[in-house]
């Protein structure tokens, strides 16, 4: 599969998503929705432990990418806890034991990828300044998004108007992951036109969608505006996200064992 | 179009990292080995110099790609050398 069609891969999936999506009946949406994002997950758990094997047991990538899939694994044994018969409150705490440290695989696995260019022993482009700068409005960036989602999951959870103790870890995995993002963009930048350009690219655009996952599903916490459209928009950035992870694994695991000289 | 011979040492071997690193971060790491692992100018590499400095290039090339395709490139920029 060329460059090319690993990058098409995420954005034809979640079109196709948004088509099922808009012809079920509404209530169904939901469950669609649902459905849609556990098979994405279950894409990203291939597509990231494809990269993880690309590379030996005790290189630095087979640990970021290995610890994606572990990610992935956890939160997808998040979302199955819900089929499992057993009280409320037994189901609430497995899920909140399995998206903390689903989250906690995350932001390693996010801080682990976002290092590999340092750890190379190569500087990123750009001057000290401008680095900085990216980097500090990545995390302002992340504040702002994950911040009042966070907010709001403490207060309800608080006040016993909805049970979040599994939000709350999502939120918090989000708001120390996401300022990453600017490492990775950063790496996404020194590599352009090579083959590595691909992983780091998707993986950027993964995180991009993350953050549009953030605002849509927080905007309707926040101000009036219809909720049931940007419940769809955000499921629908989520989808998207994980898939472009995916992609990304996918990509990883080509640009290191491919032997064709195509970098499309 | 561009003699090959007329290109330096130091441009033969940014181009068989360019694949993986694209043509800028090529450059730079080329320049930047050369002076971390041969204290020395990119410049002033020699085709003598070419085995030590895909020494120095080992490190970074298995941390992006791993050890097996590391070993590939630093064989294709041996061979580019006829080495």
């Amino acid at each position: 599969m060329s460059y090319r069609a690993i990058a098409a891969f995420p954005v034809v999936f979640t079109v196709v998503v948004a088509a099922i999506v808009a012809v079920v009946a509404p209530e169904s949406r939901v469950e669609a929705l649902q459905i849609a994002v556990d098979v994405a997950k279950v894409v990203a758990v291939v597509g990231t432990a494809r990269a993880a094997l690309a590379f030996e047991a005790d290189e630095y990538l087979r640990r970021g990418w290995g610890l994606f899939a572990i990610c992935y694994v956890l939160l997808l044994a998040r979302d199955a806890a819900l089929l499992v018969p057993a009280p409320p409150v037994v189901i609430e705490v497995t899920r909140a034991v399995f998206v903390t440290l689903g989250n906690v695989c995350l932001v390693v696995a996010v801080w682990t990828l976002a290092r590999a260019w340092t750890v190379a022993g190569l500087e990123f482009p750009g001057t000290r300044g401008v680095r900085f700068a990216i980097v500090a409005s990545a995390i302002v960036v992340a504040l702002a998004l994950a911040g009042p989602e966070l907010f709001l999951d403490v207060r309800d959870t608080i006040t016993g108007t909805r049970a979040g103790y599994a939000s709350i870890g999502s939120d918090l995995g989000d708001m120390l992951a996401l300022p990453l993002v600017a490492p990775v963009a950063l790496t996404a930048l020194a590599v352009r036109g090579g083959t590595l350009r691909w992983p780091w690219t998707l993986l950027t655009s993964s995180f991009a969608a993350w953050l549009a996952y953030d605002t849509f599903a927080t905007l309707p916490e926040l101000f009036e505006v219809p909720r049931a459209l940007f419940h769809t928009l955000a499921e629908e950035s989520h989808v998207l996200a994980i898939a472009l992870a995916s992609a990304a694994g996918l990509a990883q695991r080509r640009a290191v064992t491919d032997d064709t000289p195509s970098t499309r | 179009m561009t003699d090959p011979s007329a290109a330096t040492v130091a441009e033969r071997i940014a181009a068989q990292l360019a694949r993986y690193l694209g043509p800028h971060t090529a450059r730079v790491a080329v320049k930047t080995f050369a002076m971390r692992g041969l204290s020395r100018g990119a410049e002033t590499l020699t085709v003598a110099d070419v085995p030590a400095m895909t020494q120095a290039l080992r490190p970074m090339l298995r941390t992006l790609v791993g050890k097996q395709r590391a070993e590939i490139v630093m064989q294709q920029i041996l061979r580019e050398f006829g080495l």
